[in-house]
């Protein structure tokens, strides 16, 4: 009766897996192709996406996918002309199973399925051996329609080792389902649906965030079906700088792991029963070396993750059976001297225990939030260290190499789930003040009679500023250096004549990163006999860099927001400048802003004439690196007021 | 006995003396190695000890590349981003890869093997979605056990049938981005078989010498400099060590079967019906079917050495929706030639410096389209973009192989005739008492800068030539394919930039002028020259500002004039009566920048980019 009951929901699955063609067939299909509707903005629209998931007591999961695809553009039909899936052999198995053309002149094409090619993918930093399918779908034209069925069986990452049939395909978790199913798009969809049949006895959390959907749960025999449709899905509208679209867009999120401590404790077994971070010889005593005179735990903690994070390059090199989740042992990743970021996390909790600490891996999500349901929502690993009044110290050796901090302020407002013995539930990441990520360039200069303006600054730089600055030296060749920050004043300042420009070694990081510049610029103020006009020169965004100043490229045309926003990181900036001028008779127009304090962003500052100088004050201080749409205004009012002054011109009477 | 003694005093201190300069010499030499060691690592962040790069013909028409180094790693940026691993294409039909020595001599001195997970094979990037190149594979040779002072070994060969490329050839770079103690660059033929060789911009000596039944021509070349791209600089070809050789006996052994192919890639049984509607000239056809090839087929940027000189038919391409530069080239020139409309591909040569006796298909890497339009002189056109202007202007000068209908030629690409390029704008503008501005204006356009092209084809309009202002009424004067005169009118306000009772606005600037020059943001120094699109190029302004009582320019009049070995810039804003004149002008007579003559570019480049003779700043009077 059971044999014949999973006949019968095996039977259905195919059996609804082929609906949508059968009733095409019926309805035509033609009529469905011609009816799809207009979209003029759109290269393509799917007419319907249909996936159907049968879960294995094993969590094992039977993935068949159906898509009918209408070409709309030129543009969609050379989008479309192939056809390809990846996959991770050692973990999933794929399979093209069919694809037909339906010409816009009536006639019908199956593509032969021989020339499905399997090759390994194209890849950088990270060689574990992914692969694709690909089927060459040839020319396409606007008016034509794809039909197309796949097939896959496993899971995302591969843990497990190599054994004979479908033992192989077993999620990490044993038994335990999950899957991330985005119901957004970037072109339009008609219908959407996904079906999963699930055991009786497996209990199955989801939650269908930001939208709606139409969801039922049918019980069939010992499987459970849920079905969740969405109808007419327009492509997701985006704002400049807004949080990855997965934080708002609409998704489904299905698990049947039962709470975050069960998943912690799952990826705290996982690799010590590997023995990831076994110490051997050699490690212990490259820690008795790093460690040689470190008298504090502190510095302990220092030594050692900065070790981990100049040392251990980023290169994934593959472990084979066991890769995915499973972390490298320290010994592969010592000898090796290279890991991606878990392996660089494991080699950082084996180099603690071999100093005696209690220390432990974690999973984090970077560039976007993790959703409350214990899915897989991670692609990043880190290290923990429980510190003496029993916290734990979240260390990134991954994000710090040659950053003044051990645990990345770019991940703050971040979600992570630490691997211990005993469990842990998910938590955030606090905000960084930006206090602890300054940027401040204190200048003096003076404006000559025939308007040059002589002067220096100096610019010092903490934190994440530090950090921005810093790999504009250590990713670049050394013959490119002072280049690269001639280009930057040059583009600002045309005329500038550096007659230095100095800073400390960038690969020495015990130090604040700090660079003068000493300057003579012909022409920089305009002086006639009724007027000197002027802007200060640090007002006038010095390093106008994207990756420098982020801020300054965040677009403030928007009024408001629907979304939430980011920047880099949270920043203060302070920019001072003293100049010395010739004479003058009175202000003409000195830029006067109002402050600025909300729960964005914060600015105040401006002018002060001061006799025969004039001083420029700014501190604009960025407060987070996740903002919701109620930050916008402030955090629009603060930057907007930089840039205003940057623009703006002193104006005085002589 | 005297003299005896005489003499072996003589002798003695002759001795002496020569011991004495042996050990200056020495000394000095040492120092001189120590020196010239340190200057060239001094700003290195790795230094190669050693490389051989050796190419083997075997009797049977077969080749081995043999390639062997010794790195040592110097900086973090070195190990962490630059030289961790070795990446190595090839074809999986035609060519094999044989690595026998991948290891790591760490700072202790202790030796690491890498592990065989160390050597992955994946599609090189270029040969994605292709079933056509998915033969291809990118060998990743990834070094372990990296850190400063850690020295990489790598000792690989790629082994190429005799029918990969038509001959044993290459023109390579010797110079890399490290510095090179000793390069050993080493040809070996069958004694008796033909090899044509030519080392350019080096001095280095062949050691050409007959060595167990063949011919090994050897070349030494030490403490080669570190070579770092920079802008807009010419390509390394043109001033770095560079080695072309072939073992083809003439041009027409390569050429020949080059030519047999493309003609018959170019067959296409069933020529895709193109819609000529709205195509009135063969120029509008000529553009619709550049249209189709640009968007229509996908690029596959597969270079053409890398797919062993060998290319599709254009029936298959087009079949498949894309191809490489080359082969969306044919199929273009296929459909216009069907068409009855003369067009042919052309493989240019980015480097104008070419070893004319070797013959190597190598040098010449873009294919584009030569197409001859009635009532239109001979254009070139990209497959990858649509263009602007006739790229002729562009590549004038270039060597090319031009797939001719019964050869292939060796040409050099023209441009049309000998013309300037630039932009000239004259405005007149009034100003009214509430900063509204009114006025006109009248510009020309010629050569490289001006987009005939895409004006022909209304993929622009003319109000997106002159952008800060709003443009209305526009008249075309003039429009030929070489040049254009348009006038039109002008509103918009001075206030650009309120700031109390004054303002400030900055002086139009044409869209098509330098801006689209492409002169990138200048360093105060410069190792490489700097190569422009063209020479003979000019962008002037001529502005008069008629402004009311009430408003007053506040600038201090005025002329700046440079003039210089690269060309000349004059600004000129003076008041004159209740007007305002403005004149800019920016010229470069030649687009070949040398390093002695870069200063003077650069001091072009700052008067010009100067903001203070860019911004016109105004006082409002109460009157």
């Amino acid at each position: 009766m059971r044999q014949f009951t999973k006949f019968s929901v095996l039977f259905g699955i195919c059996l609804i897996s082929t609906l949508p063609l059968r009733i095409f067939a019926q309805n035509g299909i033609w009529q469905k192709i011609e009816n799809a509707g207009d979209y003029p903005d759109a290269h393509i629209v799917t007419i319907f996406d249909s996936t159907n998931v049968d879960v294995r007591d094993s969590g094992l999961s039977y993935v068949h996918f159906h898509r009918l695809i209408k070409i709309l553009s030129e543009q969609g039909a050379v989008d479309k002309r192939v056809l390809t899936m990846n996959y991770d052999p050692l973990s999933a198995y794929v399979e093209i199973q069919k694809a037909t053309i339906y010409r816009k002149d009536g006639s019908i094409e199956e593509v032969d399925l021989g020339a499905v090619r399997d090759y390994p993918a194209p890849a950088r930093a990270i060689y574990w051996g992914a692969r694709q399918k690909m089927l060459e779908l040839g020319r396409l034209q606007p008016g034509d329609a794809i039909e197309v069925r796949l097939f896959r069986k496993g899971f995302t990452y591969a843990l497990l080792q190599q054994q004979a049939d479908d033992e192989r395909y077993v999620p990490p978790m044993r038994g335990h389902f999950y899957d991330i199913v985005p119901f957004w798009t970037d072109q339009p969809i008609k219908e959407k649906v996904y079906r999963v049949w699930l055991p009786e006895d497996k209990e199955l959390q989801y939650q269908f965030q930001n939208g709606e959907v139409m969801s039922s749960i049918e019980f069939m025999g010992d499987k459970t079906l849920y079905t969740f449709t969405k109808k007419d899905l327009r492509p997701f509208t985006k704002e400049p700088n807004m949080v990855a679209a997965t934080d708002v867009a609409p998704e489904l999120l299905l698990s049947t792991s039962p709470d975050w401590f069960a998943k912690s404790r799952w990826f705290y077994g996982v690799n010590e029963d590997y023995g990831s971070f076994e110490v051997t010889e050699p490690i212990r005593r490259k820690v008795e070396e790093i460690l040689q005179g470190a008298d504090s735990d502190d510095e302990k903690i220092y030594r050692l993750t900065h070790w981990v994070a100049d040392e251990i390059r980023y290169s994934g090199l593959s472990m084979g059976e066991g890769e995915g989740y499973t972390l490298h042992k320290g010994s592969m990743t010592f000898r090796d001297r290279c890991g991606v970021c878990k392996d660089k996390a494991g080699m950082l909790v084996t180099m603690l225990r071999a100093a005696g600490f209690e220390s432990y891996a974690a999973m984090t999500m970077a560039g976007s939030k993790i959703n409350d349901i214990p899915a897989d929502q991670f692609n990043h690993s880190v290290t923990v260290v429980k510190r003496d009044d029993g916290t734990y110290q979240l260390l990134d050796p991954t994000w710090v190499p040659f950053v003044r901090e051990l645990w990345s302020s770019a991940e703050q407002q971040q979600q992570y789930l630490m691997g211990l013995p005993e469990g842990a539930d998910l938590k955030t990441t606090p905000i960084s003040p930006p206090e602890k990520h300054y940027y401040r360039i204190n200048g003096t200069s003076k404006i000559h009679e025939n308007g040059t303006l002589t002067g220096q600054f100096e610019l010092e730089v903490e934190g994440q500023s530090d950090a921005r600055f810093r790999r504009m030296f250590v990713r670049q060749f050394k013959a490119n250096w002072d280049a690269f920050f001639q280009k930057q004043l040059l583009s600002q300042f045309p005329q500038m004549q550096i007659n230095a420009l100095q800073y400390d070694d960038p690969y020495d990081y015990s130090e604040p990163l700090k660079i003068t510049v000493k300057y003579r610029i012909p022409d920089y103020a305009v002086i006639t006999d009724s007027h000197i006009i002027f802007t200060p020169l640090v007002a006038s965004n010095v390093f106008y860099h994207r990756y420098l100043n982020d801020h300054l490229f965040i677009n403030t045309d928007l009024k408001e927001r629907e979304y939430n926003f980011r920047t880099r990181c949270s920043k203060l900036i302070e920019l001072n400048e003293t100049i010395e001028l010739p004479d003058y008779e009175e202000a003409g127009y000195i830029p006067q802003l109002s402050s600025v304090s909300g729960s964005g962003a914060a600015f105040e500052g401006g002018y002060q004439l001061d006799g025969q100088k004039i001083k420029l004050n700014q501190r604009i201080t960025l407060k987070k690196r996740i903002y919701e749409p109620n930050d916008w205004p402030s955090f629009r009012k603060a930057v907007v007021s930089q840039k205003q002054l940057a623009k703006e011109k002193v104006v005085l009477k002589r | 006995m005297i003299y005896k003694n005489t003499r072996l005093f003589k002798e003695n201190m002759t001795m002496k003396w020569f011991y004495c300069l042996m050990i200056l010499v020495g000394t000095f030499a040492s120092n001189y190695a120590t020196t010239t060691e340190k200057k060239m690592t001094e700003n290195a962040d790795a230094v190669y000890l050693n490389i051989l790069k050796e190419y083997r013909l075997n009797e049977d028409g077969s080749w081995t590349y043999h390639q062997k180094h010794q790195l040592k790693i110097l900086t973090y940026y070195a190990f962490q981003r630059r030289y961790g691993e070795t990446f190595v294409i090839f074809d999986t039909l035609k060519q094999a890869l044989k690595i026998n020595k991948n290891m790591t001599t760490m700072a202790d001195g202790k030796k690491v093997k890498s592990p065989d997970n160390a050597f992955n094979k994946v599609l090189p990037r270029f040969a994605q979605r292709s079933p056509a190149y998915n033969h291809l594979r990118e060998m990743v040779i990834t070094h372990t056990a990296l850190e400063q002072q850690a020295v990489i070994n790598l000792d690989y060969e790629l082994l190429n049938s005799a029918d990969f490329l038509p001959a044993m050839m290459d023109d390579i770079v010797l110079t890399e981005d490290a510095p090179i103690r000793q390069l050993t660059v080493r040809l070996i033929v069958p004694d008796g078989h033909t090899l044509n060789y030519q080392l350019l911009n080096s001095n280095a000596q062949a050691k050409d010498t007959i060595v167990d039944g063949n011919r090994v021509v050897e070349w030494q070349l030490s403490n080669l400099s570190a070579h770092h791209q920079e802008s807009a600089q010419p390509p390394a070809k043109d001033f770095q060590p560079r080695m072309i050789f072939s073992t083809a006996a003439h041009w027409n052994a390569l050429l020949k079967p080059f030519h047999e192919q493309w003609v018959q890639a170019m067959h296409f049984e069933q020529p895709p019906q193109m819609d000529w509607n709205g195509s009135q000239t063969e120029l509008d056809s000529i553009l619709a079917v550049q249209k189709v090839v640009v968007q229509q087929l996908e690029d596959i940027n597969v270079p053409l050495a890398k797919a062993g000189f060998s290319f599709r038919s254009a029936a298959n391409v087009w079949k498949s929706a894309a191809g490489t530069p080359l082969e969306k080239a044919i199929v273009m020139s296929a459909i216009l030639h069907n068409a009855g409309i003369k067009a042919h591909p052309v493989l240019v040569s980015s480097t104008k410096m070419l070893a004319a006796e070797v013959p190597d298909l190598s040098t010449y890497e873009s294919a584009q389209v030569q197409v001859k339009p009635r009532s239109h002189q001979t254009i070139l056109l990209s497959v990858n973009a649509l263009n602007n202007q006739t790229m002729a202007y562009r590549w004038a000068g270039y060597p090319a192989l031009h797939l001719g209908n019964d050869q292939i030629e060796r040409i050099q690409i023209e441009a049309n005739g000998n013309i300037d390029h630039g932009s000239e704008m004259n405005i007149h503008l009034m100003v009214d008492k509430n900063w509204d501005i009114t006025g006109h204006f009248l510009l020309h356009l010629q050569g490289l800068s001006y987009p005939y092209l895409a004006l022909y084809t209304d993929r622009i309009s003319p109000n997106q030539i002159l952008k800060d202002f709003n443009i209305e009424n526009v008249d075309i004067d003039h429009f030929s394919e070489e040049k254009m005169v348009m006038k039109g009118t002008i509103s918009g306000t001075l206030m650009h930039e309120p700031m109390g009772k004054y303002t400030q606005s900055f002086i139009p600037e044409s869209e098509y002028g330098l801006k689209k020059l492409g002169i990138p943001t200048l360093t105060v120094n410069r190792n490489n020259a700097l190569k422009l699109p063209v020479s003979n190029f000019a962008d002037r302004l001529s502005m008069k500002m008629e402004l009311p009582q009430s408003v007053k320019a506040i600038m201090k009049p005025v002329h700046k004039r440079t003039k210089n070995a690269v060309g000349s810039v004059e600004i000129e804003i003076r008041p004159r009566g209740k007007s305002l004149i403005v004149n800019r002008s920016f010229s470069l007579q030649n687009n070949d920048v040398s390093v002695k003559d870069y200063p003077s570019l650069l001091e072009l480049w700052r008067l010009w980019h100067s903001e203070t003779f860019k911004t016109l700043l105004f006082e409002k009077r109460d009157r």
